[in-house]
């Protein structure tokens, strides 16, 4: 049921039990016998950054509760008692209202006594959470040419775990779509995205890797990544070609592309230019602590308390 | 409203609904929902509240509120599309804490200057802004009252705004907030061109070969115009985009040259342009010799700061810029210190970045639009730096033509429209008219019927004699700017302020040196018209609440000198009122025998006992058109006018209609609007509109009619620069100098503010809705990893940053959508609740008078 190679899962099950073989490790399969039968997270809920596999997180998790404690923004949850929650006293937390803010230093972790939270996990950057998912291109405005792209913008791994390809819009004839891409070798499934998706409901959700991943067949190669994995073609490398042109003409094989050769400097550096996708620099957010939207208080009373800034 | 239209579309969408039960179908509950939300909502077209793009949005009301928005797909700007914060224009209205009543500081039911804000009526209101005005204004003269407005104005509360103070107090002291956006914009094409705004437009975006940036974060700031750039980018073939800033902003995600050069080296940059095109040789010569002259500007001019500043002392030509003529060769050895060495080790730029962007303007065959917003204006040489953009514009002739255009953005959605056309700054009047020449303020007062000598001269004297003043003095100099009216408030000088449509307190640079103390001053009563509860309401002592955006018929101008109009689709909530109704209906209170002095009003017979509202408003010309009660479209839907209503005829349309005599019996042609009514018909039209017919590139025989009023035999074709009495356009050369507050070894970051695409300015609406406040909360300051790393700081870290001038507290952002280099940290001005404008420096541009917001110096610490 977890995400990801089974070999893995395996291997690294095997490790974690090896790691709590001490005092706690009766307890917590006990509990994680209990536990498996409350069937898998509801995809809505995740888990914090480091979490093993859902089931040998079961397994692990003492229910202690310091991860929750911990965490400086308050985000984490211990579940509580009801059949459409996360295994009762487990972590987790909801991006659309509370998203992981990915702190540098990732103090859910460290003192985290069984290792259901992953210790070996240093780099907040490798975390995979879940995986963020445009799942919805139809209400998505960015698809549809508006100037949104606040997904993109609030992404902390930036110009990576997201990223813009523009596309002239065909309808508008004079306009740019900017797509927002996810990849997913760098979302960490924080969630920020999917909390500050603009919709009344989100396009952009976090999934369980599970859910959110498809597997290519085994039988099959991408003859490009291929190449570039080799750094060289796999088989002879093409010969240069030439070929019959008029005088002063010249044809540029890579982009089939014939032209006059004083054209030619302008040219240079430009053949991959038609629907080039242009990646862009993200942004990273980090939430303070709430402080109250505008908006929202008696006018007056906001008059009458004079200046409020933050401290 | 049409009971037919309403009635026909829940008919239509009852028939989808009985359709589909016959057919046995079951439609998913929200589709039924949705036919019900949507049966008998009116639509009709609005320009979008937000940027100086200007695109135009269709308004959808039903029962009296706005429900839905969507992107006008007939506007040619937009083409249906908006930004993110057009996305939410419906819910920038209906703000929880919408101000209701007038509220004036009290204490034991009277004015106290520190009590606590409590209800007031209208008239109660009205009444002590009279008082306060009048004796202000005869105490401390001209300069003892100020009106502060708004590029977000309509064209009609600037022109009534105008009036008010010009004609009616007799005092200069009105300006926009347009001055901290796009004074030095202005001062460059009367200084260039001698006519204000750009003689392209948007068009050329699609006929362009190249973009080149300068301190313009488009991608931000002018978000749909962006998404042109960015088709053409993609489906031109020989399309470059070139991109220059002081950080890393969202442009760069486009550039094929993004340059990131030292503060205030632009100017350099630029020079080095010239000179590369010079010594190529590809300049256009016979363009040259026909249409520009050559000049050059007195230098060392200082920083606009107060004049017992060291930095002012030490000026030697403090705020001079009275041109020189020079020659061809005299200003080809002013650009050639310029060379790339020295550009490239002034400015931190590679030498081949350089060269590339000299290469596409050298070039006579590509085609290039440059854009610049704040990055240029809000500079300390913000008029000097425009105008060096010019200069390689029409070096090369590339200028007036379609793909071939120097193009100054706007910020703001009428800071054309109203504050540059209407003229609402100190030294200007309708239509390019200026305060300065005693013939342009006689013409005026012809338009308002009013004995010549009302309107104050900028020097006081009228005909060579002082013009005679409430005071009993004479008039005395009359101008007073922006950021110098902040000064007035802080010494006491200027008593009384009124501040419309804007947000100035957070605004405005050096909140604890001057803004805040010039509020509070005890001596000083301050009037804030706002719709919520801003950090300027909270500065004020009087507190107007306002009907916004639809809540009003009005007309915006934009950047390409497009002119569009609305009507007013809701009602106001509560005893909100628009600010033309606040002006006009204030203008009864006042006597015209208190603010003139006698020897005026002898001139004037009729108007003694008279009040400002008789005046200037019921004139036989601002009351000609008659309100029938409604306004009808050409759908037959109707629509309420409240400010026709309350007064009696239709207001808009007579301001509009005396406002048009400017442009057309003026003695400057050339901002020729078409007729009020027509713009409720079109998606707006680009001035000069001459018979009807849209101007698309200015200043050529063909294109741009206005040229055959000035020079009647001119070909197709031919470019007549009509703005100056010898059709020839300025090049202007100035250098490089260095700027006002530089790093040094305690301040040793460079600070540069500015906005991000989802909030609109201060934050006041934009904040407001909730799905924007969820995505950009807070202001954060940007900064490098390396600058943090040394500072012990990352990415959230909560830190103090600290000017010479006061303090904030945010958090790091160091992977964000801005990425500053070593050596300059960025932060947005939206929040309210970090001033950011406590650390800013009340430098400007010592010709434009606007603020320079980007540099200053600035530590950070650890909070």
């Amino acid at each position: 049921m977890a995400g990801g190679g089974r070999k893995m899962d395996r291997r690294r099950f095997l490790i974690n039990l090896a790691r709590t073989a001490g005092g706690v490790s009766l307890l917590a399969l006990g509990i994680g016998i209990h536990a498996r039968s409350a069937r898998a997270i509801p995809p809505e809920y995740i888990r914090p950054p480091g979490a093993l596999d859902e089931e040998e997180f079961l397994s692990a998790c003492i229910r202690c509760g310091i991860c929750v404690r911990d965490c400086p923004y308050d985000i984490l949850k211990l579940a509580e008692l009801g059949s459409d929650h996360p295994a009762t006293g487990t972590p987790y937390f909801v991006a659309r209202t509370g998203p992981c803010e990915m702190c540098e230093d990732i103090p859910c972790i460290p003192n985290c006594p069984t290792n259901a939270l992953d210790h070996s996990l240093k780099d907040i950057t490798k975390a995979k959470m879940g995986l963020a998912v445009l799942i919805d291109q139809e209400t998505c405005i960015a698809f549809l040419g508006l100037r949104c792209e606040v997904c993109y913008n609030v992404c902390p791994v930036r110009g990576k775990a997201i990223t813009l390809e523009f596309q002239p819009n065909k309808r508008s004839g004079r306009h740019a779509l900017f797509i927002p891409v996810v990849h997913s070798e760098h979302c960490t499934g924080c969630g920020l995205c999917e909390k500050a998706c603009i919709l009344e409901r989100e396009a952009i959700k976090v999934l369980p890797i599970r859910l959110a991943k498809g597997e290519l067949g085994r039988h099959y190669r991408l003859g490009w990544e291929e190449k570039a994995k080799r750094g060289g073609s796999l088989v002879n490398p093409d010969r240069p070609h030439e070929f019959n042109l008029p005088e002063g003409v010249r044809y540029d094989y890579e982009t089939g592309r014939v032209y006059r050769v004083e054209e030619a400097a302008d040219k240079v550096g430009k053949s991959t230019r038609g629907g080039k996708a242009l990646r862009g620099a993200g942004q990273g957010a980090s939430t303070p602590p709430a402080e109250q939207m505008p908006g929202t208080a008696n006018p007056l009373d906001t008059l009458n308390r004079g200046l409020q800034e933050a401290k | 409203m049409n009971w037919q239209v309403n009635r026909r579309d829940f008919i239509k969408a009852q028939a989808a609904v009985a359709a589909a039960a016959m057919a046995g179908v079951t439609l998913p509950a929200s589709i039924t929902a949705k036919a019900a939300e949507d049966a008998g909502i009116r639509w009709d077209k609005a320009a979008c509240r937000f940027c100086g793009t200007g695109c135009s949005v269709l308004v959808g009301v039903k029962d009296g509120r706005v429900v839905a928005t969507q992107g006008d797909p007939d506007a040619p700007v937009n083409k249906g599309l908006n930004c993110i914060k057009g996305y939410f224009l419906t819910k920038i209205m209906y703000g929880a804490d919408r101000l209701k009543k007038p509220l004036l500081r009290m204490k034991n039911g009277k004015f106290d200057k520190n009590g606590q804000f409590q209800e007031i009526s209208w008239d109660e209101a009205f009444k002590i802004m009279a008082e306060k005005f009048v004796e202000a204004r005869r105490k401390k003269g001209p300069k003892g009252i100020g009106m502060f407005g708004s590029g977000q104005w309509t064209i009609w509360e600037g022109y009534a705004a105008q009036k008010l103070m010009k004609a009616g107090f007799r005092s200069n002291s009105l300006e926009p907030n347009a001055r901290h956006c796009m004074a030095s914009a202005v001062a460059a094409f009367i200084r260039g061109f001698g006519i204000d705004e750009p003689a392209g437009c948007y068009d050329d975006i699609e006929a362009t070969d190249t973009f080149v940036l300068w301190g313009s974060n488009m991608a931000e700031m002018h978000p749909i115009l962006w998404s042109r750039v960015t088709n053409r980018r993609l489906t031109h073939d020989k399309c470059q985009v070139h991109v220059l800033s002081t950080f890393r902003n969202r442009c760069f995600d486009l550039a094929d040259n993004g340059i990131i050069f030292k503060p205030q080296t632009d100017l350099a940059i630029a020079n080095f342009i010239a000179n590369y095109i010079i010594e190529k040789g590809t300049y256009n010569k016979e363009f040259v010799e026909k249409h520009v002259n050559f000049n050059v500007t007195p230098t060392d001019i200082g920083y606009g700061l107060r004049a017992n500043d060291p930095r002012e002392k030490k000026a030697k030509n403090r705020g001079k810029g009275k041109l020189t003529k020079i020659s061809f060769e005299e200003y080809k050895k002013h650009v050639s210190k310029y060379t790339v060495d020295y550009v490239s080790e002034l400015s931190g730029v590679p030498k081949e970045q350089l060269i590339k962007l000299a290469e596409v303007y050298a070039d006579p065959n590509r085609k290039v639009m440059s854009f610049w917003t704040m990055g240029f204006n809000q500079h300390t040489r913000g008029t000097w730096v425009n105008g060096l953009v010019y200069n390689i514009h029409l070096l090369m002739g590339k200028i007036a033509e379609p793909g071939n255009s120097p193009f100054s953005l706007t910020g703001q959605p009428s800071a054309c429209g109203t504050a540059r056309e209407v003229g609402t700054f100190t030294h200007r009047l309708p239509a390019d008219l200026v305060v300065k020449k005693d013939e342009h303020c006689k013409f005026a007062e012809k338009i308002w019927k009013l004995p010549p000598g009302t309107i104050p001269r900028a020097n006081g004297k009228m005909d060579g004699k002082d013009q005679p003043d409430i005071t009993g003095k004479p008039m005395g100099k009359t101008l007073i700017h922006a950021v110098a009216m902040h000064r007035a408030l802080h010494d006491g000088v200027m008593n009384v302020f009124w501040v419309m449509c804007n947000n100035n307190l957070q605004a405005a640079a050096n909140f604890n040196g001057e803004s805040w103390p010039g509020w509070r001053n005890p001596e000083n009563f301050i009037i804030v018209s706002d719709p919520y509860p801003t950090v300027s309401a909270i500065g004020a002592d009087l507190i107007l609440p306002t009907a916004m955006w639809t809540e009003k018929e009005g007309a915006y101008g934009n950047s390409e000198r497009r002119t569009q109009f609305w009507r007013q689709q809701v009602k106001a909530p509560g005893e909100a009122r628009s600010d033309l109704w606040q002006i006009v209906e204030f203008s009864k209170y006042v006597k015209v025998d208190d603010v003139w002095p006698a020897e005026l009003l002898e001139k004037a017979p009729e108007y003694k006992g008279k009040t400002l509202f008789d005046v200037l408003f019921k004139n036989g010309q601002v009351d000609k058109f008659p309100y029938e009660g409604k306004i009808v479209d050409d759908r037959g839907n109707e629509y309420a006018n409240d400010e026709s209503e309350y007064f009696g005829f239709y207001i808009q349309k007579g301001l509009f209609e005396e406002y048009r005599r400017f442009q057309w019996e003026g003695p400057k042609p050339g901002h020729q609007m078409a007729p009020f009514d027509e713009y409720h018909k079109v998606r707006g039209l680009r001035w000069p509109v001459i018979d009807g017919k849209e101007t698309l590139w200015r200043f050529r025989a063909g294109y741009d009619p206005v040229v055959r009023q000035y020079k009647p035999d001119a070909k197709d074709g031919e470019v007549v620069f009509y703005g100056k009495k010898d059709f020839r356009a300025n090049i202007i050369f100035a250098p490089y100098e260095p700027p006002a507050e530089p790093p040094d070894d305690e301040y040793d970051l460079w600070l540069a503010t500015g906005r991000v695409l989802e909030h609109w300015h201060s934050g006041s609406m934009t904040r407001r809705v909730p799905e924007l406040y969820r995505a950009m909360p807070y202001a954060k300051l940007y900064m490098n990893k390396k600058d943090a790393r040394k500072r012990r700081l990352r990415n959230g870290s909560k830190v103090k940053i600290i000017t010479r001038r006061g303090e904030i507290v945010a958090r790091v952002e160091t992977r964000g959508r801005n990425q500053p280099p070593e050596g300059l940290v960025f932060i947005p001005w939206f929040d309210a609740g970090r001033l950011v404008n406590k650390l800013t420096l009340d430098q400007t541009c010592p010709i434009s008078k606007e603020t320079d917001y980007k540099k200053c110096a600035c530590k950070v610490v650890k909070a």
